[in-house]
Formats: structure tokens, sequence, C-alpha cells
């Protein structure tokens, strides 16, 4: 039987004349990759601000982890993770002082934060560094320590808004590995991003284009069904230009 | 040369395409000496004051109702006795005092001079020096009119609460005010905006943390800092400026803890509309200071403003905080005298507290 942590149906989100995001449906199974691919202004940060319950919808249905939106809103947010490349993390506080602030925010209690930290440490290995200014660090390490504090509080859900935008390959790559180990152990994960690598690092995927759904399937059945060799010629085929040019 | 001409033609269309800056800067000169013409004055009109006749002689009601005429002094009532006049002062009812001795009008038709005291309020020796040089003024004028050859009006001068007129003791209370709303407002005005350019606000609001809960820890810490601040600039006044100190520390304590969260509130709530921290900075800047320094009676008297920027003056918490601290330090009075004042002050923080959280949630 499916578990579906994410469940969007008829999801509209007007602001005035402007539809944001037009009509869309899918769901995201319990432990899955999830995609959300599109250029900027194809509502994929709209959505996911629906997602985590801090925009409400103009119409349609959104559930996560069982919560409706936006009716159940501040129950969602203990259920989800975020993390996004932009901010994650104060530089003027250590890494263990900014776990320490989220665990907080989060109400972990402080025996869950020590193994907590444990079970992360086996991912992340972020342990040599939790006394350093976050300021110190590089951007690859941020980065895991980012992924930490989102991590902290089991969330059901998490999401990554551009996580990588920035992150030189070989520590993309890297974290990569990481997200797959974590899905891999059952973690449900949408991910946006606007690197058609990365696309292919997702279980399934859906295109996002002017507010609508293009298409929504797996990497290599969307490659099949329009018979082409890469995310990068689906992507085009479908929205009618390369990323860089819509 | 045609490069200098083309330059300059890149300034001026700089200039024309950007109708609202040429608009304000070429409007704001005018609107600036239009509200200060109106607001630095250093006249004075309608000094209220009040009588304590112990002559009971009509002659000396005739003295009172020609000042009356003289449109620059306004009678607030009688007082059976000095003291009585003293609550006055300390209320604020009333800038001063005509006191009148009795078997005055006998000496004078005995042909001796007749001295009559001016009380007045020292805590303002603006206000003071000017009052005492208008009833001067007013005096000589009476003297030659009534009495052209006769015996003569004299005064003396009384001013309560700071004898020697010290400025210091009227200045440094009024500047105190004047900076702790500076600096509580300058605190905060950065903490929220700070967050949302360096993007953490998003963090926060994903979190399952409220808005309010969000500016109380926001408050807190500054709080502590501006009451060591605070008690840093008392302790100045009193111990290098000898400023007297005659009320309860107690009442100048909590006075000051409403006050500065009032202006840590103002703080936050620049914080939540500013569009980055040196917006914020600058806006806490020029709205705390000028207004401080303009509109609270700190240096230009109320009473000499317009009536609409006499309302203005009501939203300023120095304008309060001035009439607590200078009846705390140099009249010595507690709670019951200034309790509307400290009621005000609490709302003014209040408000904009609420105000900054309604504007986080939106903003969250």
């Amino acid at each position: 039987m499916n578990e579906y942590v994410v469940e969007v149906k008829n999801l509209v989100k007007k602001f005035g004349d402007v539809t944001a995001v037009n009509n869309i449906s899918f769901s995201v199974m319990k432990g899955e990759i999830f995609g959300i691919i599109g250029a900027n202004g194809a509502g994929k940060t709209t959505t996911i601000r629906m997602l985590c319950g801090i925009l409400p919808p103009t119409s349609g249905i959104v559930r996560v982890s069982g919560f409706k939106i936006p009716r159940e809103s501040h129950k969602v947010k203990s259920k989800i993770g975020y993390m996004s490349q932009k901010f994650s993390l104060y530089e003027d506080l250590t890494a263990l002082e900014n776990l320490e602030l989220f665990a907080a925010l989060y109400g972990v209690n402080n025996r869950d934060f020590h193994s907590e930290i444990e079970r992360l440490n086996q991912f992340l290995e972020f342990k040599p560094f939790l006394n350093s200014l976050v300021s110190s660090l590089p951007l690859g390490w941020k980065q895991r320590i980012a992924l930490s504090c989102a991590l902290l509080h089991r969330p059901e859900l998490i999401f990554l808004d551009e996580p990588t935008s920035g992150v030189d390959p070989v520590s993309r790559r890297s974290f990569w590995k990481i997200i797959r180990k974590l899905s891999g152990a059952g973690q449900t994960i949408i991910v946006t991003t606007h690197y058609m690598e990365e696309a292919e690092y997702c279980d399934r995927l859906t295109i996002m284009h002017e507010g609508r759904i293009l298409a929504l399937d797996s990497p290599d059945s969307l490659k099949t069904s329009l018979e082409k060799e890469s995310m990068e010629e689906v992507f085009v085929s479908l929205v009618g230009g390369s990323l860089e040019e819509v | 040369m045609r490069k200098s001409k083309a330059f300059l033609k890149k300034e001026f269309l700089h200039l024309i395409r950007d109708p609202k800056s040429l608009f304000l800067i070429s409007l704001l000169p005018v609107i600036m000496l239009l509200f200060y013409g109106y607001v630095v004055r250093m006249d004075v009109k309608n000094i209220k004051f009040g009588v304590v006749n112990y002559d009971h002689s009509q002659f000396f009601e005739g003295l009172v109702s020609d000042m009356e005429a003289s449109s620059y002094f306004t009678r607030e009532g009688e007082f059976p006795s000095l003291k009585d006049c003293e609550k006055w002062i300390v209320k604020g009812k009333v800038d001063a005092c005509l006191i009148i001795p009795s078997n005055g009008y006998k000496k004078l038709l005995t042909g001796k001079d007749t001295e009559v005291l001016l009380v007045l309020d020292g805590s303002d020796s603006n206000l003071a020096t000017t009052v005492a040089n208008y009833f001067h003024a007013f005096l000589a004028k009476f003297n030659s009119k009534h009495m052209p050859r006769g015996p003569e009006f004299r005064f003396s001068v009384v001013n309560f609460f700071n004898p020697e007129l010290k400025s210091s003791h009227f200045f440094v209370p009024g500047l105190a005010a004047i900076f702790l709303m500076m600096i509580c407002a300058m605190l905060t005005s950065i903490t929220i905006v700070k967050e949302k350019e360096i993007g953490s606000l998003k963090l926060l609001r994903l979190a399952p943390v409220s808005p309010f809960q969000v500016i109380v820890v926001k408050l807190l810490p500054y709080l502590f800092l501006a009451v060591v601040e605070a008690s840093l600039i008392i302790a100045v006044a009193e111990l290098w400026f000898r400023v007297p100190f005659r009320g309860s520390l107690l009442s100048l304590g909590v006075s000051i803890f409403i006050y500065m969260f009032a202006g840590l509130s103002f703080g936050v709530f620049l914080s939540t509309i500013a569009s980055s921290q040196a917006i914020a900075m600058i806006l806490s800047l020029v709205l705390t200071i000028l207004p401080s320094v303009l509109l609270s009676g700190f240096i230009f008297p109320i009473k000499s403003m317009p009536v609409l920027l006499q309302a203005l003056t009501y939203i300023i918490p120095a304008r309060y905080f001035l009439i607590i601290i200078r009846g705390i330090m140099l009249m010595g009075v507690g709670f019951k005298e200034i309790y509307r004042e400290l009621v005000f002050l609490m709302v003014f923080a209040i408000f904009f507290f609420v105000i900054s959280t309604f504007r986080l949630k939106r903003e969250l």
C-alpha cells in the first residue's frame, strides 16, 4: 500500500490577476525524492510555500502528513524540515549553537538532541566542525550543518529549496549521495532545482511552467516517452526553450 | 569639452527621470522651514498663573486683570496659600504664581514702594527666565501708566525646584530623555530587518514559533542592555552634572523601564517596516531625535505652538518622560503625580508591540 505524505489536488494560487499556481495536482509517497523543476516564476516557490503552510492557497486541497492546509498549518510546521542554499545558519554562531537553536525552536529535548546528533553524524560526519564558527566553514560543510538543522526534529518531510546552487560539482555529488541515503532510510524529500543534472537523482519529478505541471513521472520514463537522451532535452521539448532561456 | 557636455547631460537626465526625488529635494527645505518656523519659537504665550492675594484689596484685582489683558498671561485661579500654589506648579497646571503681600495697598497709600513676589517653576529654567522678563516688562508699563510719579511696584522672583536656575538641572534630564529614546529605538530597529536581509527570517517563519515569541525575544536582551545604559546616564547626570535627585529611585526606575520598553517597541516596529538595515538606522535616528527635541517641550514651549502641532506632541513619548524625569529628579514627585504619563507610555509601548507582531505575522 502506498502511504502519501503529501497530497495536492486542484491547487490554485492567485495574486490579484496573476495566477502563480494554476490547478496542479500531485502526490508524494513516503521515502520518495520528489523534484519540482522549473524556471524562475514557474510557480515552484509558491507551491513550496503553500505546502509549508505559510501561504494560504486560493483554492484546492493540500494535505501534508495527514494535516489539512491551511486549517492545520500550525501542526504541519513541526512535521516538516526546510533547507535552502540562500540562508540556513547564523554565521556568528558555531555549528553546535545553530543546531541547539533549531532543536529548541522545534521542541527537541536534550536527550533526543544528543542521540539525534549521533544519528545524523553517521550520514553527515560533521562532528569535527561542531565548535567552529559557521562563518569559518567552507560552503559544503555549511550545507551539511544546515541540512542537520532541518533534520534534527525528525521531520516526516523535508524541503530542499535549491539546495546546491553555488556549490561546486564535487560537493554537489557528495551532497546528493547523502540525500539518497536519507531517502533509503525512509525520509521523504521534496526538492526544487534548476540543475538538470540534479533532476536525474529524483525518483519522480514534475516540470512546472507558468504555474502548470507539464509533466510528472520518473526521469527515465520521461526520457523514454519523449525519446530524449537527457533531462535537459526533455525540458527543452516540453517548455520550448532551455532553462536559461525561459 | 564634448565629454563634459555629455556627462552633464547625463546628470540632468538622471534628475529629470526621477521626478519623485526631484520634487522631494526641491520642496523639502520649504516644508522644513514652515515646520521649524512654527516650532522654533522662544516667545511664550498663555503663561498660566495663579494668584495668592494676602491683601484682599480691590486695587490688586486691577493689577491682575491688567495682566490678563496683556495676552501673555492667563489667570488659572486664586489660591489661599503658597502651599496650594506649589501643588499646582508640580501638577503643571500653572507656570507662575503671583504673591501679593498683606497690607500692600496700605503701604502704597503711604507712599512707599511695594514688592510682590513671583514664584516660578525653576525645573523649566528657560520658561522661568522668559516669564520673569515678561513680568518685568509688564510691571514697568503698569507703573508708568497708573503711578507715574508715586511709589512703585517692584517684584522679586523665587524659582522653585531650581533656585539658581542652573541650566544643567534643566537640560541634563531632558537630554537623558532624548538619548534614551534614541538608543532604544536604534538597538532594536535593525534586529528584524537584519534577519530579513540575511534570509533567516524565512526559517523562523517555517519553524513552529509565533510572531509574539519572536518579538519578545527580540526585545528582552535589549531591555537589559537599555537598563544598563540608563543607569549609566543617570549616574553621569547625578555624579558629574550634579543634578539634584529629590524623588525615589524606585519611581524613576519603573518609569525608565516603561520608557525604554516604549522605545524598544518602536524600534522593533521600524524594523518590521524598513527594507534594509541602513534605512532602519536612519529612520530610528530621525524619528526619535527630531520629535524628541522639537515637540517634547524640551526647549521649545509646547503652548507657543499652533494647535495642530500641539496635538502632535501628545504622541511623542519624550513629552511624557520629560514631565516624569523632571518631576522625580527636581520636584521629588511620586507615582501619584506621574501615573497618567506612565499609562500613556505603556499604551505607546503596547501599541507598537502589537502592531509589530501583526506586521511580522504578515511578513512570516
